[in-house]
C-alpha cells in the first residue's frame, strides 16, 4: 500500500498532502551546510541527485486536462466560405447547446449529455484520433452510448439529445489539439478567411471591368471582315440547316462600310490589358485551387530570405495588375490619351500603388521557429520589421530556456524576441502562448489586418526538453509564470503607447506575480489553504536540462532557513540571504515536495521580474513617470488646502474678534441704559444678548421612526388578488402550486386530474380527465386548502348541485 | 489560472440527475401526511445540489419519518429506535466526504434516543437533522410523545396528557456546540426548501425541527398556524433566510433576526402565543468533533500492524517462559 492508497483509504479528500512527521535530521548545522552547498554552489553530498520531484503544486489540479474545459482542441474551418475559421471546441459545443433552446430539466440534462460527448472527444484528440469533427462525435457517442452505466432509458435520451445537437452541425471542421503546428493552422485558417472577407467587393468590381473591356473588343471584331466571313456567321447563327446561304450573306455584309474600327494600338493595349487581367483574376476567386497563378499561393515561406523574395515576386505583379486596372479604367471610360498616359504607365511602379490597391496585394506569411533560426534569418528578419513590406511573421518559440548557459542566464533570448520588436515601434506584434487562444486568434486576425508586417510570437510548448507536462499547461506556464508575458502592440490603434499597447490578457497583470489558493492537507491532517505564487522558477523547474538547479530536500533534512521562493523574493536581499528559498512541487501521489533552488535560479527570477515590472510600466501599470506626476500634483494640491484653510481660519478668527468686540460694546450700552431705566430690564437685556451671542446648536436628529407594527390592517382578499394583476377564471380548476405539500392526498385520489411538476408539487393536469366530484372532493381533503375546483364541466354529472355548493368554500 | 475558461469545471461532464433519480420506491406514507412534502423538499434540495447519489446516505431511527430512506435513491440505514444518531456520526467519522442526512421523529429523538441528540449536539459533526415533529407516535398507532401538547387524548393516555410538551428548540439552544438551530413547518414548501437549502450548507450539524402533522391522530395539531398566518413569526435577516414574495405575502409578521444573536434566538424559541418560523441561531466559528479529534496519525497498514502488535503483546506468553 502507497502513502497516497494509505491516505486516501482513510480521509478520502483526494487534496495534495505533506508528509506525516518523520525524523529530523540531528545535526541541523550539517543540514544547513548541505543546502547551502546546493543553493550557492550547485553542490551536493556524494550519491544525491539533484532535480524536482513532480510538478509544481498550482500545476497539480489540472494535469488531467481531458476532464477540464479549456480552449483546446480547436476546431478549424479550413473550407472555402468559412464564417466562422477557428473556434474551440468549448464554444462550439455551448453555440450548438443555445441553439437546441431545451430549457429545465431536458436543457440542463442535454447539455451535461453534450459536455459529457465534449470531455470523450477532448480525451480522442489527446490520443491522437485523427478526423474530422462529425467522425469524432461519432466514435465519442459510441463509445459513450457503448457504456453499460445506464439503464436503457438513458442511453436512449443519451442518443437523442446526441443526435438532436448533432444535426446543428453544419459543416464538417478540422480538430486540432494543442500541439506543435496548431499555431501555423490557425495563422493559415485566419489569412485564408481574411483574404476572402478582404476581396469580397473587389471580386464583382473586376469581373464588371473585365466584362466592359471584353464587349470593346467584341464591338471592334464585329466590325472586322473575319466577322463579316460565312464560316463566321455560319458558326454565330446557331442554326444547322442549309437554308441560309452564309456565302451571300457574307458578301452582302462586306460591301457596307467598314469605318467603326479600333486604332490597332488601343486594340493591342486592351488586349494586353484583358490578358494580364485575366492572369492575375484567380487570385480574388473563392477557391482559387488548381488556377495557374502568376505567383504560389497561399504563401507561406519557411525562411526569410525566400519570404522577401516572395514578397518582391508579388508586388511585381500585382503593380502589373494594377497599371493594369487602371488602364483598364481609362479604356473603359474612353479616357485614354496616349498623349498623356503612355508616359505615366511606362513607368508605373510599386509607389505607385495607392492604400487601396495595396490592400488588394496578397500578404506573404512567413512561418519560422526560433529552434532553427540562423544568423541570416535574424538580420533579415530585422529588416522585414523594420519595414513597410506586408510581411506576416510567425515565429514559433520551441524553447524558452538557454541549453548553453554558457553567460550564466537560464533564459534563451527568444524569450525576449517581442520585447526587441516593440523598440523597433514599427508594424503590429503580438507575443503571447499557444494556449492564449482567444488572443491569438484576436491578434492574428489585427496583425493580418495591419498595413505593414506583423509578428506573432507564440510559444508552443510541449517540446522534448521539457517534463511530461501536456503541451497546452507547459505554454499556459510560461505566460502565467511571466516568463513570457503576452503583449499586443498595434500601430493602427492610434498614436499613443497607451493605445497601441495592451497587456491585459495577462492573468493578475497589476500584480508581480500571479497567485492562487492552494488547498493541502498538512501533516496533522488537517486543510488548510494558502496563497501560492507561480514564478519563473516555476516554469524553468519543469525543464529536464535544468534538473541540475533544483534538489528535492527529503523531509527529513527539512530546515526552518528553508522559506518559500515567494516569501524570499519579497524579503529585502539583506534579511533574504541567510534563507534558503524552495518550490513547493506535488508528485503523482499528491504527495508536497520542497524542492531547493540555485542563486542562478533566482537571478533568472529576478530577470524575469525586472523585465515584467518594465512591461507592467510601459503598458500604464505602476508607471514610475505617472506616480511621480500623481505625488506632485497631490502635495501641490494639500498644499493649496491647507492655505485655503488657513485662511478661512484667520478670516474667521478676525471675524469673531470683530463680533466679540461690537457684542461686548453693545452689552456694555445696554446694561448702561438699563440702569439708567431702572433695575428690572437688566435680567432680560442680558438673556437677549447671550442668545445673540449662541451658535446656532446642531439640529437635532429626528426621532427614530418607530417600528412599523408587524400586523398591518387586513387587506380584502380582493384587493389582494387585484394586485397580483392576473385575472384567474373562477369557472377554471386550479391549484396553487407554489403552497402544495406535496401531501399525496390529490394525486392518489385522481393521477389522471392531479400530477406533480418537477419540483414535486401538484398543478392540474387535465380537469376534463375525472368528475367534477374529484375536484371536489380534493379540494376538501387538501391540507393546506389550495385546490379550487371551479366549476364542473360535465353538466349530465348526479349530484351536481350537491357538489357545486360543497365546492363553494373553495372558490 | 493557466488561462482556462471561467466555465472551466471538471464536474460538468457528470450525468444531470433529476428529481425523479433521487426517487426510491413508492412512499407507503398515507395520503396528507407532512413526511411526504419533507421528501419532496429534500429531493429537490438533492437535484439542485446535484448531490452524487453514491455520496449520499440517509440514516433514520424507528418510526413514520424513519422510513425515509427507502424512499431516496440514494445510500440509507434504517436504524435502531433511537440511534439515528450516533450511526450517522459513525458513518461521517469513516466517511468525511459523503453528504449524510439524518431524520428522526419526535419519539425517536426527543424520547428514546435524547441522550444521542445531546451529544450529537455537543459533537456538532457535519450533518443535517431533521426532526419530523407530529407531536405523536403515529406508527404504533396513537400514543403520546413528549411534543404531545396537553390535554389530547391518546392511548397511552386516555385522559389527556397532563405534562407540558417538550420544545425541542430550547433544549437544543442550550445545548454546549449547538451550531445550527431552524423551525419551519411543511406546510410552506418554499420555507421548507430554503431552510433545508441553508442547513445543507452549514458546517457543522443542522437541527431542523420541521412540524407536521399526522392525517390520522393530529390533523388540527397545527390549525391555529394554519388557519391565522399571523401566528407565524418568519425570521428573516441578510445572514439568514431569504423569503419569496409569495411566502412574504402570506406571511406578514416577520422579524429581521441576526441568527448569531444566541439570546434573542432563545427568546424566540420559548415564545408562547406565536411561532418562529426560519433560522433561529447559526455559529460557523464552532469546532466540529470529526475535525479536531483528528490524530494526526496515518493508519496505515505498517501502524496498525504496529498497534495490534502491541496489544498482542500484551497477552502473548514468551517462548522462554513456556518452557
Amino acid at each position: 500500500m502507497t502513502l497516497k492508497q494509505a491516505y486516501d483509504a482513510t480521509l478520502f479528500s483526494g487534496l495534495p498532502f505533506e508528509p506525516p512527521h518523520t525524523a529530523v535530521e540531528k545535526d541541523a548545522a550539517k543540514t544547513l551546510r548541505q543546502l547551502r552547498n546546493f543553493h550557492y554552489y550547485g553542490i551536493l553530498e556524494p550519491g544525491t541527485q539533484p532535480g524536482p520531484a513532480g510538478v509544481p503544486a498550482l500545476l497539480h489540479p489540472y494535469l488531467d486536462l481531458g476532464s477540464v474545459r479549456h480552449d483546446y482542441p480547436v476546431c478549424l474551418d479550413e473550407q472555402a466560405g468559412a464564417t466562422v475559421p477557428v473556434q474551440s471546441l468549448t464554444q462550439l459545443m455551448d453555440e450548438l447547446i443555445k441553439h437546441t433552446a431545451a430549457a429545465g430539466d431536458e436543457g440542463e440534462r442535454l447539455k451535461r449529455h453534450v459536455y459529457q460527448l465534449e470531455s470523450v472527444i477532448r480525451k480522442l484528440t489527446e490520443t491522437g484520433a485523427a478526423a474530422g469533427l462529425l467522425g469524432l462525435w461519432d466514435l465519442a457517442a459510441k463509445s459513450l452510448t457503448g457504456a453499460a452505466q445506464h439503464d436503457r432509458d438513458k442511453q436512449d435520451l443519451l442518443r437523442e439529445n446526441l443526435s438532436k445537437a448533432r444535426r446543428l452541425i453544419k459543416r464538417d471542421l478540422t480538430v486540432l489539439g494543442c500541439e506543435g503546428g496548431v499555431a501555423e493552422r490557425i495563422l493559415r485558417a485566419e489569412a485564408a478567411a481574411d483574404w476572402r472577407v478582404r476581396c469580397a467587393d473587389w471580386r464583382k468590381e473586376l469581373a464588371a471591368l473585365m466584362q466592359q473591356l471584353q464587349d470593346i473588343l467584341d464591338a471592334d471584331f464585329n466590325q472586322s471582315p473575319e466577322a463579316r466571313s460565312a464560316n463566321h456567321l455560319s458558326k454565330s447563327s446557331g442554326t444547322t440547316d442549309h437554308e441560309i446561304d452564309f456565302g451571300e450573306l457574307s458578301s452582302i455584309l462586306a460591301a457596307s462600310k467598314q469605318d467603326f474600327r479600333l486604332p490597332a494600338e488601343r486594340r493591342s493595349r486592351i488586349t494586353e490589358t484583358l490578358q494580364t487581367l485575366k492572369r492575375v483574376q484567380p487570385i480574388f476567386a473563392e477557391s482559387s485551387a488548381g488556377q495557374t497563378l502568376p505567383f504560389a499561393l497561399p504563401a507561406i515561406c519557411a525562411s526569410a530570405a525566400e519570404a522577401l523574395h516572395r514578397q518582391q515576386e508579388i508586388m511585381g505583379a500585382m503593380t502589373d495588375f494594377f497599371r493594369a486596372v487602371n488602364i483598364a479604367r481609362l479604356e473603359a471610360g474612353n479616357h485614354y490619351r496616349e498623349t498623356v498616359h503612355d508616359a505615366y504607365f511606362k513607368g508605373y511602379a510599386v509607389n505607385h500603388l495607392t492604400e487601396n490597391e495595396l490592400r488588394l496585394c496578397p500578404q506573404v506569411m512567413l512561418s519560422l521557429r526560433s529552434s532553427q533560426l540562423d544568423k541570416s534569418d535574424c538580420a533579415l528578419l530585422l529588416d522585414i520589421l523594420n519595414s513597410a513590406a506586408a510581411i506576416k511573421t510567425l515565429l514559433q518559440i520551441d524553447d524558452l530556456t538557454n541549453d548553453a548557459p554558457a553567460l550564466g542566464g537560464l533564459l534563451g533570448w527568444t524569450a525576449r524576441l517581442g520585447n526587441m520588436a516593440l523598440a523597433l515601434a514599427n508594424g503590429y506584434i503580438l507575443q503571447t502562448s499557444v494556449s492564449r487562444l482567444n488572443l491569438l486568434q484576436s491578434g492574428i486576425q489585427a496583425g493580418l489586418k495591419s498595413d505593414g508586417p506583423a509578428l506573432f510570437c507564440v510559444y508552443a510548448g510541449g517540446s522534448e526538453n521539457r517534463s511530461a507536462l501536456p503541451a497546452y499547461l507547459d505554454a499556459a506556464a510560461a505566460t502565467e509564470s511571466r516568463v513570457l508575458p503576452a503583449f499586443t502592440y498595434d500601430p493602427a490603434r492610434g498614436d499613443t503607447l497607451k493605445v497601441r499597447l495592451e497587456i491585459q490578457a495577462n492573468p493578475q497583470n497589476d500584480q508581480v506575480w500571479t497567485c492562487e489558493s492552494f488547498a493541502f492537507r498538512t501533516a496533522t491532517g488537517d486543510d488548510a489553504a494558502i496563497e501560492l505564487a507561480f514564478t519563473p522558477a516555476d516554469f524553468l523547474c519543469c525543464d529536464r536540462r535544468l534538473a541540475g538547479q533544483f534538489w528535492d530536500v527529503p523531509a527529513a533534512l527539512w530546515h526552518e532557513q528553508m522559506i518559500p521562493l515567494q516569501d524570499y523574493l519579497a524579503q529585502g536581499r539583506e534579511a533574504a540571504r541567510s534563507g534558503i528559498p524552495y518550490l513547493r512541487t506535488v508528485d503523482e501521489e499528491g504527495l508536497i515536495h520542497r524542492v531547493a533552488v540555485t542563486r542562478a535560479v533566482v537571478a533568472t527570477v529576478l530577470q524575469c521580474l525586472s523585465a515584467w515590472r518594465h512591461m507592467q510600466e510601459v503598458g500604464g501599470i505602476n508607471n514610475s513617470y505617472t506616480a511621480h506626476q500623481v505625488a506632485q500634483e497631490k502635495a501641490r494640491l494639500e498644499a493649496e488646502q491647507q492655505a485655503a484653510i488657513k485662511a478661512l481660519e484667520e478670516q474667521y478668527s478676525r471675524q469673531l474678534d470683530q463680533d466679540l468686540g461690537q457684542l461686548t460694546e453693545e452689552i456694555v450700552q445696554r446694561i448702561a441704559s438699563q440702569l439708567v431705566q431702572g433695575a428690572t430690564g437688566v435680567v432680560q437685556a442680558a438673556a437677549g444678548v447671550t442668545a445673540r451671542i449662541a451658535r446656532p446648536a446642531v439640529k437635532e436628529a429626528a426621532p427614530a421612526v418607530e417600528a412599523a407594527e408587524p400586523a398591518a390592517p387586513d387587506k380584502a382578499p380582493a384587493a389582494d388578488e387585484d394586485e397580483e394583476g392576473e385575472a384567474v377564471s373562477l369557472d377554471a380548476a386550479y391549484i396553487e402550486t407554489p403552497r402544495c405539500t406535496t401531501c399525496d392526498e390529490c394525486t392518489k385520489l385522481n393521477p389522471l386530474i392531479f400530477a406533480y411538476d418537477s419540483n414535486k408539487q401538484a398543478f392540474i393536469k387535465d380537469a376534463a380527465a375525472g368528475p367534477y366530484k374529484d375536484l371536489v372532493k380534493a379540494a376538501e381533503k387538501c391540507p393546506v386548502k389550495i385546490i379550487h375546483p371551479g366549476k364542473p364541466l360535465n353538466p349530465a354529472e348526479p349530484h351536481l348541485d350537491d357538489l357545486i355548493k360543497r365546492a363553494e368554500p373553495f372558490m | 489560472m493557466f488561462g482556462l475558461n471561467d466555465n472551466c469545471s471538471i464536474d460538468q461532464d457528470q450525468e444531470y440527475l433529476t428529481l425523479e433519480d433521487y426517487q426510491g420506491r413508492v412512499s407507503r406514507w398515507c395520503a396528507g401526511c407532512g413526511d411526504n412534502g419533507i421528501l419532496g423538499a429534500t429531493q429537490r434540495l438533492c437535484r439542485d445540489e446535484q448531490l452524487p447519489r453514491e455520496k449520499t446516505v440517509f440514516v433514520s431511527g424507528i418510526g413514520c419519518a424513519a422510513r425515509f430512506p427507502h424512499y431516496m435513491n440514494t445510500y440509507g440505514f434504517h436504524g435502531l429506535h433511537g440511534r439515528a444518531l450516533p450511526i450517522a456520526q459513525g458513518i461521517k467519522m469513516r466517511r468525511p466526504d459523503l453528504h449524510v442526512f439524518v431524520n428522526m421523529g419526535d419519539g425517536d429523538c426527543c424520547s428514546i434516543g435524547t441522550a444521542h441528540w445531546i451529544h450529537a449536539l455537543r459533537a456538532n459533526m457535519d450533518l443535517v437533522v431533521m426532526l419530523h415533529d407530529n407531536g405523536i407516535y403515529g406508527l404504533t398507532k396513537n400514543q403520546a410523545s413528549p411534543t404531545t401538547p396537553t390535554g389530547l387524548k391518546t392511548n397511552t393516555t386516555p385522559r389527556g396528557t397532563m405534562l407540558r410538551a417538550l420544545n425541542p428548540l430550547t433544549v437544543t439552544l442550550g445545548v454546549t456546540n449547538a451550531s445550527f438551530v431552524a423551525q419551519v413547518g411543511e406546510w410552506i414548501p418554499d420555507l421548507l426548501f430554503e431552510v433545508l437549502k441553508q442547513a445543507f450548507h452549514h458546517k457543522g450539524l443542522s437541527f431542523v425541527r420541521i412540524l407536521q402533522r399526522c392525517p390520522h391522530f393530529t390533523p388540527e395539531l397545527y390549525n391555529a398556524l394554519l388557519t391565522n398566518p399571523d401566528n407565524i413569526v418568519l425570521l428573516t435577516h441578510e445572514k439568514g433566510m431569504q423569503i419569496g414574495e409569495t411566502t412574504a405575502k402570506i406571511y406578514k409578521r416577520q422579524e429581521h433576526h441576526d441568527p448569531s444573536d444566541l439570546n434573542r434566538a432563545r427568546e424566540l424559541a420559548e415564545m408562547s402565543d406565536r411561532v418562529p418560523m426560519g433560522i433561529l441561531y447559526r455559529n460557523e466559528e464552532i469546532g466540529r468533533y470529526n475535525e479536531i479529534s483528528r490524530s494526526g496519525i496515518l493508519p496505515t497498514w505498517e501502524r496498525r500492524a504496529e498497534v495490534l502488535e502491541s496489544a498482542f503483546d500484551r497477552f502473548g506468553i514468551q517462548a522462554s517462559a513456556a518452557e
